[in-house]
């Protein structure tokens, strides 16, 4: 088999749809996450009682949720990044 | 495949471990703010105020406050087996 490793081609190629496809499936586990924890809270406040259809009050507040959750999420990255580096012994 | 070389594994291992990281960033953050949501936004409005603010940053912090003092009372159970059943019933 001819050697390939000098040139750029097949094996520069693959390794970079490796890549792409891992950091597109990072992506998108993130996307999954994130979505899984609004809809749970978001789902507990704003749908009392599961009716045949969201109502517009319902759906206004799962927008509202959405937003307000997603900025608190914000708050609390910076508090934890901030506490848990207070913790550290070496600083 | 054709054999991927030596640094594209380290590169892409560099990689996953990256992402390890900050995948347990990501979940402690969103846990956190499960939790803070709770106890911090009463109705939820078009913003979140001043007092909502603050309380999510001071919610963060006394929970590794919690954290620290669980850690220390645990410590104090597991400290052998007569201290261990003084504190009511040994650690294991």
């Amino acid at each position: 088999m001819a050697d390939m490793s000098g040139s750029p081609g097949a094996n520069e190629m693959t390794f970079e749809q490796i890549k792409e496809t891992a950091l597109f499936q990072m992506q998108m586990n993130i996307v999954q996450t994130l979505t899984s924890a609004i809809s749970d809270k978001c789902f507990e406040r704003c749908v009392t009682k599961p009716g045949s259809r969201l109502d517009s009050s319902e759906t206004s507040c799962v927008s509202r949720c959405t937003q307000r959750f997603l900025e608190a999420r914000s708050i609390v990255a910076a508090a934890y990044v901030k506490a848990s580096s207070a913790s550290r012994e070496f600083e | 495949m054709d054999g991927i070389k030596q640094e594209e594994a380290l590169e892409l291992q560099r990689l996953l471990q990256e992402r390890q990281s900050l995948s347990i960033f990501e979940e402690a953050t969103l846990h956190y703010t499960s939790l803070c949501f709770d106890k911090c936004i009463g109705r939820i409005g078009t913003k979140l105020d001043s007092s909502e603010q603050t309380c999510l940053s001071n919610c963060v912090e006394r929970f590794f406050d919690v954290s620290e003092s669980v850690l220390y009372h645990i410590a104090g159970s597991a400290d052998g087996p007569n201290q261990g059943q003084e504190k009511g019933g040994s650690f294991f």
